[in-house]
């Protein structure tokens, strides 16, 4: 999977947005706009960023986005991350604890190529 | 994009390397940016959290200084990472207006939508400085434990 790649899965309730490698300015345009998108009726949002290396402020930026706009529905975004990796660093150096649910999840692990069980 | 590096003496206080990268593509050099901090900081010994937060910081000030140094003619906007003995040095410099934070400028609410990358750099060097003489200019300086 290349660095960057988004996935959005589910249905109209309940949705994960996947990204994928290093995550910043220059390619997470389109992890901004899924969550966007996903955030206006997702009963249920995940963004996945287990198998992201690195994010920078604009990811923080877009994860602050989607959890005001489920914040305003009454509901919370959930962020899945490895437990020992940059960005639950980085999230939880800026605070976003307050503002999502932060789970970490090291039972699925991946190797760069892709998801290796 | 290629890193130039020039090595030194070991003079006080002198850097024992140095390693520079001018960022002639803009957007498109920042990953070859982020491995030459990562693979610095590594270098220099730095691990874990410590080198995290130097990838980040450094690159958040990479990111500034593309972002607004690419709005004059020139588009200048260099890196320069130098090792010495103690510490780790980064100077990120480009020809853009103004770059100096209100000195309370500190981590906004989690919910806010910008104004996280000084703050960010803040908490994870040991010690940052602006200059606005001549273009901008960011020193972030982190030192390794024990020196």
């Amino acid at each position: 999977m290349r660095p960057g790649t988004i996935v959005v899965e589910g249905n109209s309730s309940e949705v994960t947005v996947t990204g994928y490698g290093e995550l910043d300015l220059s390619n997470a345009g389109e992890l901004g706009r899924a969550l966007r998108d996903a955030s206006e009726t997702a009963e249920r949002l995940t963004v996945d960023i287990r198998p992201a290396t690195f994010i920078d402020t604009a990811v923080l930026e877009y994860i602050a986005r989607t959890a005001a706009n489920m914040l305003n529905r009454g509901k919370r975004l959930r962020v899945l991350t490895l437990k020992d990796s940059h960005p639950l660093y980085v999230l939880k150096t800026a605070g976003f604890q307050e503002l999502v649910d932060i789970v970490t999840d090291d039972t699925v692990v991946w190797d760069g190529a892709g998801y290796a069980g | 994009m290629s890193p130039m590096t020039l090595s030194f003496g070991m003079e006080p206080d002198m850097p024992v390397k140095e390693v520079a990268i001018e960022f002639f593509e803009g957007m498109k050099d920042l990953p070859r940016c982020r491995k030459t901090i990562e693979k610095t900081a590594a270098e220099m010994g730095f691990t874990g959290k410590d080198k995290w937060g130097i990838v980040s910081a450094v690159f958040e000030a990479c990111v500034n200084a593309i972002t607004h140094g690419w709005k004059t003619p020139d588009k200048y906007a260099r890196l320069t990472i130098r090792l010495y003995d103690d510490r780790l040095e980064a100077v990120v410099k480009d020809h853009g207006y103004g770059c100096i934070p209100s000195p309370e400028e500190d981590m906004p609410p989690p919910a806010s939508r910008r104004g996280r990358g000084i703050p960010l750099m803040k908490k994870f060097m040991d010690k940052i400085e602006f200059d606005s003489s001549d273009g901008c200019k960011v020193i972030l300086i982190k030192y390794l434990h024990g020196k």
